[in-house]
C-alpha cells in the first residue's frame, strides 16, 4: 500500500504514483486507488487526447463515472471517493500519468470542485491560474513566476474550491511541472534540477517535492492566454465570456456537463469572479518580456498586499 | 390576467451590471440588453403581468407605454421560445 497527499486529498493507493506527494499514513484517507478489473459500459467517444491515445467515457445508472486509453488503463471513479483502475498495459509510470490527471480530475469532479485546463501559482498569498488552448503557454508562465520565486499549486489540472464565505481557493495539485526543453533553456532553469519526461524527447519535469505547499490558497488572478495580435494585450473577460471560456477549459469529457452539472459549473464561473479578477492576456512575446511581466507582477502584488 | 414567470430550464448570474442566463437543459447561453435586464429583475421576483413589467420600464426610460408594451411583448417571446420564461396556466 502506498500514501499519497494530492488536491487536498490524503490517498490510499494499491499502486504505486511516483508523481505525488508522500502522504502520512496515520491519516485516515479520502480516496482509496485500487487496482481491479471491471466491466465497461459502452463508451462515448471524448474530445481528450493524452499521447495520442482518444479517451473514451461512460457514466452508468450508479453515477459511476468511466474513462478507458486503449492499451493503456481503464478507470471507473465512484463516489469522489474510490477510483478503480485496470491498466492495460505493463509500464508503471505510463499507468501513473493517466492516473493523477483526468481519472483523478473525475474523483474531484465528484467532489464538486470547480475544475479548470490550467497551471497555476502562488504569487505572495495570492493563487494566479494561467490557461489557454495547447500551446498558448499555461506551463511556460508558471514556469516563469516559480524561476522568479513563486510556488507551485498546479499544472495541467487546476482545482478550485469555494470556503464557507463563498470565496474561491486553489487547491494545490502535486509537485510537477512538465516544460519544454526550449522554456528550460530560455528562462535558464538547472538542467540538473529537472528530470527528463518520458512521454516526450523535448520536455522536462519540475518537482518541487521538498517545499510543496499543501494548504489552499485563495485565488485572485485568472488569465486566459493567447497570441492573437491584433487583440489588446490585456482586458477583463465579459460578463458572457466568464461561464463559456470557462468551459472552453473544462478538463473533463465535456459529457459531464449536462442539466446540474452544467448549472453547477456556471453558478461556480461566477463564483469566482467574487473573489478573482478573470482576464485575457496576450501572451508576451519571448522569454526576456515574460520575465519582464512576472517580475513587474511580483513588485505590483507585494506593494499592494 | 396573464402572468409570465422564469422557467426552471434557467439559471443566471450578473456581474457589473450584465446578465448572463444558461439554459440548462439546452447548453445554450444568452446575453440581455439594458432593457431585458431590467425585465428580467422583475422576473426573478416573481411572476408578473406585461403591465406590471412595463410599468417598471417606463418608470426608468422615457418610452409611450404603448411601445413598450409592444417591445415586452416580443422580449417575452423571444424569452419563452427559447424556455427561459413560461405563461402561467
Amino acid at each position: 500500500m502506498h500514501h499519497y497527499k494530492a488536491f487536498g486529498l490524503n490517498i490510499l493507493s494499491e499502486i504505486e504514483l511516483p508523481e505525488l506527494s508522500d502522504g502520512d499514513a496515520s491519516t485516515r484517507h479520502d480516496l482509496y486507488i485500487q487496482s481491479a478489473s471491471f466491466e465497461l459500459p459502452a463508451l462515448e467517444n471524448t474530445q481528450l487526447y493524452r499521447r495520442g491515445v482518444r479517451a473514451g467515457f461512460a457514466k452508468d445508472a450508479d453515477e459511476n463515472l468511466y474513462l478507458h486509453w486503449n492499451n493503456v488503463a481503464s478507470f471507473k471513479a465512484s463516489n469522489g471517493n474510490c477510483l478503480v483502475v485496470r491498466p492495460l498495459v505493463d509500464d508503471n509510470n505510463l499507468v501513473s500519468l493517466f492516473t493523477v490527471s483526468e481519472a483523478l480530475g473525475l474523483i474531484l469532479f465528484q467532489r464538486g470542485l470547480f475544475l479548470l485546463h490550467a497551471s497555476a501559482v502562488r504569487v505572495g498569498n495570492e493563487g494566479w491560474c494561467f490557461m489557454g488552448m495547447p500551446g498558448a503557454g499555461k506551463s511556460t508562465t508558471a514556469a516563469a513566476f516559480i524561476k522568479a520565486g513563486c510556488k507551485l499549486l498546479s499544472d495541467d489540472l487546476t482545482a478550485i474550491g469555494f470556503n464557507d464565505n463563498g470565496l474561491a481557493y486553489i487547491v494545490p495539485a502535486y509537485p510537477q511541472l512538465k516544460i519544454w526543453d526550449k522554456t528550460a533553456n530560455g528562462l535558464h532553469y538547472e538542467k540538473s534540477e529537472l528530470q527528463p519526461v518520458s512521454e516526450g524527447v523535448n520536455k522536462f519535469s519540475y518537482q518541487p517535492k521538498s517545499d510543496f505547499l499543501q494548504e489552499p490558497v485563495p485565488l485572485k488572478e485568472v488569465f486566459f492566454l493567447h497570441k492573437a495580435r491584433n487583440r489588446k494585450p490585456l482586458v477583463p473577460l465579459s460578463a458572457a465570456e466568464i461561464p463559456t471560456e470557462t468551459l472552453k477549459n473544462f478538463p473533463l469529457p465535456s459529457q459531464l456537463l449536462t442539466e446540474d452539472a452544467l448549472k453547477r459549473h456556471f453558478s461556480q464561473s461566477f463564483q469566482c469572479t467574487r473573489s478573482a479578477r478573470l482576464w485575457k492576456k496576450k501572451r508576451p512575446d519571448g522569454f526576456e518580456n515574460l520575465e519582464k511581466w512576472v517580475s513587474e507582477s511580483i513588485a505590483e502584488q507585494l506593494t499592494a498586499g | 390576467m396573464t402572468k409570465y414567470q422564469l422557467t426552471s430550464d434557467q439559471i443566471s448570474s450578473k456581474v457589473a451590471g450584465e446578465t448572463v442566463i444558461l439554459n440548462h437543459n439546452k447548453g445554450a447561453y444568452y446575453g440581455l440588453n439594458d432593457v431585458g435586464v431590467l425585465v428580467w429583475d422583475n422576473l426573478e421576483k416573481g411572476p408578473q403581468t406585461i403591465e406590471s413589467l412595463c410599468n417598471a420600464v417606463t418608470s426608468e426610460y422615457e418610452v409611450d407605454p404603448d411601445t413598450c408594451k409592444s417591445d415586452i411583448d416580443t422580449l417575452l417571446k423571444d424569452l419563452i421560445s427559447e424556455k427561459l420564461v413560461e405563461v402561467i396556466k
